[in-house]
């Protein structure tokens, strides 16, 4: 199969597809990082920098201890965000303290340092004008917005179907990504300013998805750079802390697991489902499934080769895959393909660090893997054509000796990978977790339709009867005040009680509501004929949508709690 | 005219669209279900009045984040958290259950006599529920006992009467103009600073110091 897409003269299907994603989540991105600037506005204008940093239990202590070193990164924030660093040495040197800081923490922490450190000079020059770190971040945003809207007549011809010329579809799209690029550039930087709480209602998916089959499994969540899992302990051994403190530290053996959760997403209950494939590879490396497929029940005394490190990285990715399938269905993959579609381009293949197998492979294991269990991913089908239009883009405009490694690295990383999935797949499904199932779908479905039928008036879908309301009605109508006998009062009005929706079920549904519902709200939020573009439309929508996921999450939880204490 | 148990339970499954009320989740209905009124629990958020930020609370105060934030605590409890409503205190809360009343039904959202007891008062003075309305119902907690009073996410401390309108109402909650509370998932705030008399003073004030 070529790498180049197919060129139409107008827009084909998976392309306009794959513009709507972009565009989406491009103003998704913007709206949440706009709401997170506001919230840091708030918190800096509130709380006072000497505040103490607080910690989770056993963390606790050990902070206060390091809170010398953790304030005198937090104090050069806290300057930084209201215009008050000094000079330029300071600016740098602080900058540089807190990255080896950071660095000491998690390595991934880097991956967006280079483009803070140029962000955080370049905005320097500000200072003497006295504009504050968070009012730099909403102007640059702001001065991006604008510039972006200048092209709104263009993108009004696109959706309307009007853009006959493919050199315009490329500068419409040229300029999304002007703006993508901003907005992921100032998600980075957000980096600087970890003071986000993760909501409760991630912690009650997980339960959900988990809890049931790993009670004692314990989490900390927080919000992020980016989503990930690391081990609580390894982070406390590589700062060399005390022998006395890593003793305290055998309590956090049951739970020191990490999953943080993007900065921007806080609210995105959709992009939770992140957080499922990281849970996975916490199970896995509990159960050491990808370690036991690559080397057998014989664990290697010493560290392996690259090879190895490499096979064992790409079986836990995909344990880490079906594990979150399993659990969430197709949903899981989602967040992932919408990430990589607002990226400008494919990461340059590397050999020595390719621990994800390409993305397109992932997605055809998983979608494979659902269907023994029924589970048909037709209703994203559209998504993963404008994925996969996405990827085959970049691709082409790799260099020739890029595509050359990714072809092979794609090409070793599939066979290994499909030789292995009914393996991977029977481990899996021996961790004996609450699957998603053909029955999971049917019904999410149905709720995808009550949040289109309930837009305006924003009902949450966190439960159902079993009976419908024309039965009940009927059976209402047999019985008699002061005739009908208490108990078959009682009988009737027990058809009334609801039973909670599963987390997975809301998260599909919740997708399946977006992709059914995105274009027509660009739409609105582009309307054209002379009219000007209105990106609050789309905030707003936005909005309305994580409330009522959050809430559904929230009632379904509260809703199963209780029906666990009467039980 | 006060709707009976059996008048609730009809108008939850009306086949009419017009005149269906709903509320989710019913939880277990059996224990809801009162003669007149249907049991509602309590939710996991609340938001609690600080004093130390700012001085009074003004009559235009409006509830944008900045404000919000420097009058208010937002608490968030996990499924099986606590919460200690110390004597004298008021917070905000809001029900699990989520709401949409018809246009020819109105609501009152009363405390149930067990927590009454212990001192458990569930809304100040706004009580009342428009025909129309969609949302989550706000409590006006406060406890009017000596004893602090621990509180749980699921509680049944209050109870929801329903009354039918002789005629239906000509605009309904959800079209009057300036209706400030609707499609709420969640509690919030006195939005009361944005009444156009409260405006209007401020105005007026800015003008003639």
């Amino acid at each position: 199969m070529s790498n180049t897409p197919e060129v139409h003269p107008s827009a084909s299907d998976p392309e306009r597809r794959r513009f709507l994603c972009v565009l989406a989540e491009t103003l998704d991105k913007l709206y949440r990082v706009d709401r997170l600037l506001s919230r840091q506005r708030t918190f800096l204008g509130t709380v006072s920098a000497e505040d103490s940093v607080s910690g989770v239990d056993a963390l606790a202590d050990f902070l206060d201890r390091h809170r010398e070193e953790l304030v005198a990164g937090s104090d050069a924030i806290v300057r930084f965000l209201r215009g008050k660093t000094s000079t330029e040495a300071e600016r740098v040197g602080r900058v540089d303290a807190l990255v080896d800081f950071l660095d000491k923490h998690r390595e991934g922490f880097l991956a967006g340092s280079d483009a803070i450190v140029r962000f955080l000079q370049s905005r320097a020059s500000n200072e003497a004008e006295g504009v504050s770190g968070v009012d730099a971040l909403v102007d640059f945003l702001d001065k991006h917005r604008e510039e972006f809207l200048a092209s709104s007549d263009a993108i009004v011809r696109f959706l309307q179907g009007k853009t006959s010329n493919k050199e315009e579809r490329d500068g419409i799209f040229a300029t999304l990504h002007v703006l993508v690029a901003r907005v992921l550039q100032v998600h980075e930087l957000l980096l600087l300013i970890p003071r986000e709480a993760a909501l409760p209602q991630a912690s009650f998916v997980l339960r959900d998805c988990f809890a049931a089959t790993y009670p004692g499994a314990s989490i900390v969540l927080t919000n992020f750079y980016s989503a990930y899992e690391y081990r609580f302990e390894d982070i406390l051994k590589k700062i060399n802390i005390e022998q006395e403190e890593r003793g305290r530290l055998k309590q956090l053996k049951q739970g020191g697991d990490v999953l943080c959760q993007a900065f921007a997403d806080r609210d995105n209950a959709l992009a939770w489902a992140v957080l499922a494939h990281e849970y996975g590879h916490t199970l896995d490396e509990g159960a050491r499934i990808s370690e036991r497929i690559v080397f057998g029940d014989e664990r290697p005394k010493l560290s392996a080769d690259h090879k190895s490190d490499w096979l064992v990285s790409v079986v836990a990715e995909t344990v880490a895959d079906f594990i979150a399938a399993r659990v969430l269905g197709p949903a899981s993959l989602m967040p992932i393909l919408f990430l990589e579609m607002m990226q400008p381009q494919l990461k340059p293949p590397d050999k020595s660090s390719a621990g994800h197998p390409p993305t397109p492979l992932r997605v055809q294991l998983v979608r494979e893997y659902l269907r023994d269990f029924g589970v048909v991913t037709a209703d994203f089908e559209k998504d993963f054509q404008a994925y996969e239009y996405d990827y085959k883009w970049k691709v082409a405009r790799m260099k020739k000796e890029e595509q050359e490694t990714l072809n092979q690295l794609a090409s070793s990383a599939g066979q290994v990978l499909v030789k292995n999935a009914p393996e991977i797949a029977a481990k899996v499904n021996g961790l004996r977790l609450r699957g998603f199932d053909k029955q999971n779908a049917t019904n999410a479905r149905e709720e995808a339709k009550v949040l289109h039928k309930t837009a305006k008036w924003g009902q949450p879908i966190s439960s159902r009867r079993v009976r419908s309301d024309k039965k009940i009605f009927k059976a209402l109508r047999s019985l008699k005040s002061g005739v009908t006998k208490r108990e078959r009062a009682y009988e009737v009005i027990a058809a009334f009680d609801e039973m909670p929706v599963p987390s997975s079920e809301i998260l599909t549904a919740g997708w399946l509501y977006k992709f059914s519902s995105f274009e027509a709200e660009l739409m609105k939020t582009f309307p054209g004929a002379g009219r000007k573009a209105d990106l609050e439309v789309y905030s707003e929508y936005v909005e309305r949508t994580d409330r009522r996921l959050l809430k559904s999450l929230e009632l379904a939880a509260v809703h199963a709690e209780l029906r666990n204490r009467t039980d | 005219m006060l709707l009976s148990d059996i008048d609730i339970a009809k108008r939850l499954v009306d086949p009419e669209p017009d005149r269906k009320l709903f509320i989710t989740p019913i939880i277990s209905a059996a224990q809801q279900f009162g003669p007149s009124s249907l049991d509602v629990h309590l939710s996991t958020d609340f938001q609690r009045l600080e004093n130390i930020n700012v001085p009074y609370l003004k009559f235009n105060q409006r509830p944008d984040e900045d404000e919000e934030k420097a009058y208010t605590e937002r608490i968030i409890l996990p499924a099986r958290g606590k919460f200690y409503l110390h004597p004298g205190e008021f917070v905000l809360a809001s029900t699990l259950e989520y709401f949409k009343f018809p246009d020819d039904l109105a609501g009152r959202i009363e405390g149930r006599s067990s927590w009454g007891r212990r001192g458990l008062l569930v809304h100040a003075t706004a009580g009342f529920v428009d025909p129309g309305f969609a949302g989550v119902l706000t409590f006006e907690l406060s406890n009017a006992g000596r004893l602090p009073i621990e509180l749980t996410p699921g509680l049944r401390i209050g109870q929801v009467c329903f009354f039918q309108l002789e005629t239906r109402c000509l605009v309904p909650y959800y079209a009057k103009r300036g209706a400030k509370y609707f499609g709420a998932t969640t509690l919030e705030v006195s939005k009361a600073g944005f009444d156009p008399e409260a405006y209007a003073a401020s105005s007026s004030d800015q003008t003639n110091p």
